[in-house]
């Protein structure tokens, strides 16, 4: 009797310890976003918090003026128009995979524990359309980006929701973090060194933008590229620009980089597409 | 005098296709080399470790090769040991989150 009651004992406290252990674990994501988030408020104290979702237009006025004149007649408009009616045209395939209506990219991406892995907006396109038995949309191409901006559109000002709800989407949350963290290509640079520690600081005549609010505004029609684009074409130049060799779009890498990417934007208003230089 | 040039000549004309061998077996050797190191750039590929040109100068140098400019494809391969060398050296040393996350966002 005595020896059972021990064993009893002993089964419950290991129970407890490894239950706070994955309590503890899962709480990553959250003590990231309270010092993310942190970062940039003390760093920037004089911004408001939604106003992170501008971009480096938060923080560069001279940027921000021509931004705003550009904004005024804005170049990405016909994409939403084409992408309502792209939307339209398969209407019921995309409400049986979207019941909640277009209006969804602040919950995105997110992890689908079937499929185990993350789903990103145009993942989640293009699976829709291969259960509809649809020929699949170039992650690149103008049809896939113009949905994106319909969507995007329909999702203005609802505030960034992303979850990470289980251990395999932690993993796949932790991956993305490392990403981000880790040093590439011959100038040895990681994601974070331009937009953390340098962020607001010129790189030649261009304004380095914060980590925080960089998700918020995708599609993205940059006069660079004159023409509307995704953030993962977004990560490939990155990449590039630091000399990597750069990964593909909707990549499973790039994929877990954008759920770690858009977490820490967390509370901030979705308000793409946008324009950028 | 007259056998000398005679030996002279001879001499040369064994040696016209000793050298053809011996740029045929140091072509080989150069194409050996790219493909060993095509599969090591497809394995830094699969590390994510690869950086943006080590691929392009091995195609340069396969062109090279195929010039039969021995030295210059030569040059371009030693550069893509370099770049492989450095680029998997730098991914071995991130292995460790902590240690790559700044000080101010450790938990």
């Amino acid at each position: 009797m005595y020896k059972n009651i021990c064993y009893f004992i002993i089964a419950y406290l290991c129970l407890g310890v490894s239950l706070s252990n994955a309590e503890s674990q899962l709480n990553e994501p959250k003590k990231d976003l309270e010092l993310i988030q942190g970062y940039f408020k003390q760093r920037f104290p004089d911004i408001a918090f939604a106003e992170f979702a501008n971009g480096v237009y938060a923080l560069d006025m001279t940027a921000r003026e021509n931004w705003e004149a550009l904004e005024e007649f804005p170049p990405y408009e016909m994409h939403i128009d084409s992408g309502q009616i792209l939307w339209q045209e398969y209407a019921s395939t995309y409400e049986t995979c979207f019941p909640e209506g277009p209006g969804i990219k602040h919950l995105y991406p997110l992890w689908n524990d079937e499929l185990q892995t993350v789903i990103t907006i145009p993942y989640a396109i293009n699976l829709c359309r291969k259960q509809a038995n649809l020929e699949e949309y170039d992650y690149l191409s103008t049809e896939m980006n113009s949905l994106v901006a319909f969507i995007a559109n329909e999702s203005r000002g609802n505030l960034i929701n992303v979850q990470v709800s289980n251990d395999s989407a932690l993993k796949a949350y932790q991956a993305g973090k490392k990403f981000y963290f880790t040093r590439r290509g011959q100038l040895n640079f990681a994601c974070f060194h331009c937009h953390f520690d340098n962020a607001g600081k010129k790189l030649r005549t261009e304004s380095l933008g914060p980590a925080l609010g960089q998700t918020t505004g995708w599609p993205t029609y940059r006069n660079k590229w004159g023409a509307l684009g995704p953030l993962h074409k977004r990560y490939i130049g990155c990449n590039k620009q630091v000399r990597a060799a750069p990964l593909a779009a909707q990549s499973e890498t790039y994929r877990n980089l954008e759920y770690f990417h858009t977490h820490m934007n967390n509370g901030l208003p979705i308000n793409g597409p946008s324009v950028r230089r | 005098m007259k056998n000398l040039i005679l030996l002279f000549s001879l001499v040369s004309i064994l040696l016209v296709p000793l050298q053809s061998l011996s740029i045929e077996n140091n072509n080989k050797k150069l194409h050996d080399h790219i493909s060993s190191l095509e599969e090591r750039i497809n394995g830094a590929a699969k590390q994510q470790a690869l950086w943006r040109d080590t691929e392009k100068l091995l195609l340069e140098a396969e062109k090279q090769l195929a010039k039969n400019n021995l030295v210059h494809s030569q040059e371009l391969i030693d550069q893509v040991e370099f770049q492989l060398k450095q680029s998997l050296q730098q991914s071995l040393n991130q292995h460790d989150i902590d240690k790559l996350v700044p000080y101010y966002l450790k938990h």
